[in-house]
């Protein structure tokens, strides 16, 4: 990356205009970069984010402060108790409590190796037809080593509840001739505001490809990408629109702009369904 | 006026504080950024009320995210920035409430009045768009056609990219361009 693509990079990125491989690029890079190059990007970052003149004039109403206070008190609130539960597995063992809080991104704990292995195999067990009974025996191993702390750490208690309870609905894709190992679903829940994706064994993308998750056409020609995502290797996590998923979509991950390859495709409904 | 200016330092504390569910500690960070991210709500939301509810689920966000704040990354100011511009976004796009970004006279329309706020409150609100939009219209054609789709319309780079049939790159390019091209003569119209 050239110091000019990263200078472009920056500016978008403070105004949070790159999609997530695209900052992870970003962040990767900055990183990696010398000191005075950190501290040049940082200050571009700072001015840009300082966007004031081109916003509106305007005030936020005297009683936003309160909404805000307490919407932060409630969503803290109800997270408590699911964190209380993680702190007492962890508590039995042996070793401290940290915060726990709902979380929709990917953190740098999940990205270590052993965990990302070990909730793909919790993850894709899910996908088989067993359901039920392997989530609850599921859960109870998770309990025993502690796993169930980390993935409620990592995805938040509600997704942990999620592998076992029954609302959750579970879409299995199918994987075609072209990556015949790769395996990826799209779990929904009621109460959840968006669809999880889940994806992995995919082949691993090449520097600046990526995979796009897309609604697509009669034709099988993308209409609408929902999330696009590179793959190294790591479990796949991306929320996608709920709303799309309640219509049924035919819906693929394929390959980026310069190949519409299918990867995988999630099955039509049977009929009557 | 918010102070941003603290140190790195600070920023950390205050968000380390967050992370530790302290509550002064978000009523902190509400009077530093309250009204920046609910100016950035207002510009984007349909509509004051729309905006008021993104801006408490943006704070919710901040306090979700706050054990992840860097500041050897980024300053606070940029941190909040992000977090923000990204769940405006999202919001945006599962709303369907996008702006139409084929023109920027679509743009203006989507701009409709909202119940809820003033004849006063509603001219100035117009008038503060159309200014942005009279700046927009003196970029370059693939520059004014970028920032109408990404920066108001909400549109991923890569949808641009598709859709215009330009390589990903022309588009960051173009986009980060025409950004620091808005903010520059901004700055010089206050200069005045």
């Amino acid at each position: 990356m050239t110091s000019q693509e990263l200078v472009e990079l920056a500016v978008l990125d403070a105004l949070g205009l790159l999609d997530d491989a695209d900052a992870e690029a970003f962040d990767t890079a900055f990183r990696a970069a010398a000191p005075h190059v950190q501290a040049h990007l940082r200050r571009e970052q700072t001015r840009m984010a300082n966007i004031e003149h081109l916003l509106p004039v305007t005030e936020a109403p005297a009683a936003l402060r309160a909404r805000v206070l307490a919407a932060v008190r409630a969503a803290r609130d109800s997270a408590e108790p699911d964190r209380e539960v993680a702190r007492r597995l962890v508590h039995t063992a042996g070793r401290e409590g940290a915060p726990r809080r709902r979380s929709a991104r990917v953190t740098a704990v999940w990205r270590t190796l052993a965990l990302g292995a070990a909730a793909a195999a919790v993850v894709f067990g899910g996908l088989t037809v067993q359901m039920r009974a392997d989530y609850l025996r599921l859960e109870k191993q998770l309990r025993g080593d502690a796993l169930l702390d980390k993935l409620a750490a990592e995805f938040g208690p509600d997704f942990v509840d999620a592998l076992v309870d029954r609302d959750t609905q579970r879409l299995t894709m199918v994987a075609t001739e072209r990556a015949p190992a790769a395996r990826a679903a799209v779990w929904t829940h009621p109460e959840w505001t968006g669809a999880r994706f889940f994806a992995v064994n995919l082949p691993h993308t090449e520097p600046g490809k990526t995979y796009r998750l897309a609604v697509l056409d009669d034709k099988g020609e993308p209409v609408q990408v929902l999330t696009t995502f590179s793959f190294s290797g790591r479990l796949i996590n991306e929320e996608i629109p709920i709303d799309v998923m309640v219509s049924s979509p035919r819906l693929a991950v394929v390959g980026d702009d310069a190949g519409k390859e299918l990867i995988l495709e999630l099955p039509a409904p049977a009929p009557g369904a | 006026m918010p102070n941003r200016t603290q140190s790195g330092d600070d920023d950390l504390a205050l968000m380390q504080r967050i992370a530790g569910d302290e509550d002064a500690a978000v009523a902190e960070l509400y009077d530093r950024f309250g009204s920046l991210v609910f100016r950035m709500a207002y510009q984007t939301m349909p509509t004051r009320a729309e905006a008021e509810d993104a801006v408490q689920e943006v704070f919710v966000r901040l306090w979700q995210t706050a054990d992840r704040y860097d500041p050897k990354r980024a300053a606070l100011v940029t941190w909040v920035m992000l977090i923000s511009r990204r769940h405006l976004v999202d919001r945006l796009r599962r709303s369907r409430a996008r702006v139409k970004a084929s023109g920027l006279e679509e743009a203006q329309v989507s701009q409709g009045p909202d119940a809820t706020e003033g004849v006063d409150s509603r001219m100035d609100r117009q008038e503060r768009f159309e200014a942005l939009l009279d700046r927009i219209s003196t970029l370059p054609e693939l520059q004014r056609t970028v920032v109408t789709r990404a920066y108001l319309g909400g549109q991923t780079l890569r949808q641009i990219g598709e859709e215009l049939d330009t390589p990903l790159g022309t588009i960051k390019s173009a986009l980060s361009r025409a950004l620091v091209r808005l903010r520059e003569r901004s700055e010089e119209e206050l200069a005045r």
